[in-house]
């Protein structure tokens, strides 16, 4: 990840004693990126739409499956984002490895929302109910709460190096349940009747399925970014804050 | 039936799109407003006394 | 011999905490009586329907034993809290995991304690049926309190040192504790009723390997955590 170090913002070598400076200027997201990312999510979604053929009692249903599989995987992803820093921060304390972490943390619980949502609206035509008990829809459910349950530990704790221990123990430990809690809710539902939903895809939608994914996978790199951005900033200022402080004593 | 899964389908990619673009802006304004705020923390540091 | 050493220390906390609890006798006897009384609540609001009570019954006890659960698992570290102890415990010369582990014992004498009443409470309120091999019934609750307190300690030390303790060991606790009651409540139901399909195997063997994960995971995520 190229940090561009923004020279405007730093203040000349001469006026200032390095060694009590805030953290370096946190990077800049390119905009490219963002845009970039979000014409290959029109395009793929364009592509995946005209493309896909029609399929038996459903009709173009399956279309949802677009967005709300790459959702559901960019969930997994930026929970495993978690997990490797969390425990990468345990074992060399940087704290723009929490930062990281947390950052990775607030856009998979958005496309964990996302999912949900997504799956919803899929079951309802395809079930005929708004919810349904169905391993993957409530093992994704059990995950958001988890991410939410990491968002307000963050949320809850002050001093910064315990939010960003407790958060990396936290985290890492959330994520370790995540196969475990899929697992077991798969058990749960299937050991009396088999899966609600057809596992085996048709090769006519598989290209639409990774384009689309890429495409989404572009978006949350970005998201992830942005937001480090916005929390490398915020940490920054509280940096210069604690300085002042201990400065004017 | 496949008529009324339109909407269905319609709706799925609303709440995406919703989505996508709502968190999109909520991130460039929190950066935006965090970019400043350190800026205005960088300017305090110069005209501090640092000789 | 250094783990004689560490074994002292484990017993010598949970010595102190025995002591502390038998002496403040408040602390058992209220969250004791919170899970009866969450018992109560929910025969009463799924029932009066016989075979709907017994259906509900392992998911009642359950349910109890988590929401007073997490009392006991706050209260565990409110008491060094609350007189300012945690510090010096921390001085102490010795390694972290003892406290960890100290912690964890209390719990478990605490927490089995409260499931033999509970569960007595549930047994004659919801009409549960003893089965032949009600033994095994004996193992899935030893082990689902297991998996409830490693992790309810675990969170709990963090928890019980934040701003919003009363909400947030439940938010954190509870989502990861859904294999241990999918598991413990399927596995019950399975053995109450003849599990025809033996697979209250499996889920044992699936609550087994869960407290081992977890067990390991938070011992050494412990080191991390407890620090002032």
């Amino acid at each position: 990840m190229s940090l561009k170090h923004d020279s405007k913002l730093m203040p000349p070598s001469s006026l200032t004693d390095n060694s009590r400076d805030p953290l370096p200027a946190p990077p800049r997201t390119s905009i490219w990126l963002g845009i970039v990312s979000f014409a290959a999510v029109i395009a793929a979604q364009t592509y995946a739409i005209l493309t896909s053929p029609a399929e038996g009692d459903m009709g173009h249903l399956q279309k949802i499956m677009y967005v709300h599989v790459p959702a559901a995987w960019m969930t997994f992803l930026s929970f495993f984002v978690v997990l490797v820093f969390s425990m990468l921060y345990l074992w060399r304390r940087r704290e723009n490895d929490d930062l990281l972490a947390a950052s990775a943390a607030e856009v998979g619980a958005t496309f964990n929302g996302l999912t949900l949502l997504l799956g919803m609206i899929w079951g309802r035509p395809a079930w005929g109910v708004w919810w349904v008990w169905d391993a993957r829809l409530t093992s994704t459910l059990v995950l958001f709460l988890i991410f939410v349950g990491y968002l307000s530990l963050r949320a809850f704790v002050d001093d910064a190096q315990q939010r960003a221990r407790w958060s990396a123990a936290v985290g890492a430990i959330g994520a370790l349940n995540v196969p475990i809690v899929y697992m077991s809710v798969k058990w749960w539902r299937t050991l009396h009747q088999p899966q609600s939903s057809p596992e085996t895809l048709d090769p006519a939608y598989t290209m639409g399925l990774r384009l689309n994914a890429i495409a989404l996978l572009l978006v949350m790199i970005y998201f992830i970014r942005k937001r480090y951005e916005i929390a490398r900033l915020e940490r920054a200022v509280e940096h210069a804050a604690e300085a002042a402080a201990m400065g004017a004593r | 039936m496949p008529a009324s899964n339109l909407s269905f389908i319609v709706a799925a990619y609303s709440v995406t799109w919703v989505v996508l673009l709502g968190y999109l802006f909520r991130l460039v304004r929190k950066s935006a407003r965090a970019r400043a705020e350190y800026e205005r923390a960088v300017q305090k540091r110069i005209g501090g006394t640092q000789l | 011999m250094a783990w004689r050493d560490d074994w002292r220390r484990v017993r010598a906390i949970v010595r102190k905490d025995v002591t502390t609890e038998l002496r403040a006798k408040a602390g058992f006897n209220s969250v004791a009586s919170l899970g009866v009384t969450i018992l109560i609540l929910l025969g009463l609001a799924l029932g009066p329907d016989a075979e709907a009570l017994r259906n509900a019954a392992v998911g009642a006890v359950w349910l109890a034993m988590l929401f007073s659960g997490v009392l006991a698992f706050n209260r565990s570290f409110q008491v060094e809290l609350e007189g300012g102890a945690l510090e010096p415990l921390l001085l102490y010369p010795g390694p972290r995991w003892t406290i960890f582990a100290g912690k964890l014992l209390g719990n478990m004498m605490f927490l089995t304690l409260m499931v033999v009443i509970v569960a007595a409470v549930g047994i004659v309120l919801f009409g549960v049926r003893i089965p032949d091999d009600w033994p095994k019934l004996l193992g899935v609750f030893a082990l689902g309190i297991i998996g409830m307190v490693v992790l309810g300690t675990f969170y709990a030390s963090m928890a019980s040192r934040s701003r919003a303790r009363e909400v947030l060991l439940p938010l954190l606790l509870f989502p990861m504790l859904v294999p241990v009651l999918l598991a413990a409540t399927t596995a019950s139901k399975a053995i109450l009723g003849a599990d025809l399909m033996h697979e209250a195997g499996a889920w044992i063997k699936l609550l087994a390997a869960y407290d081992l994960v977890f067990l390991i995971a938070t011992f050494i995520a412990f080191e991390h955590v407890i620090e002032a």
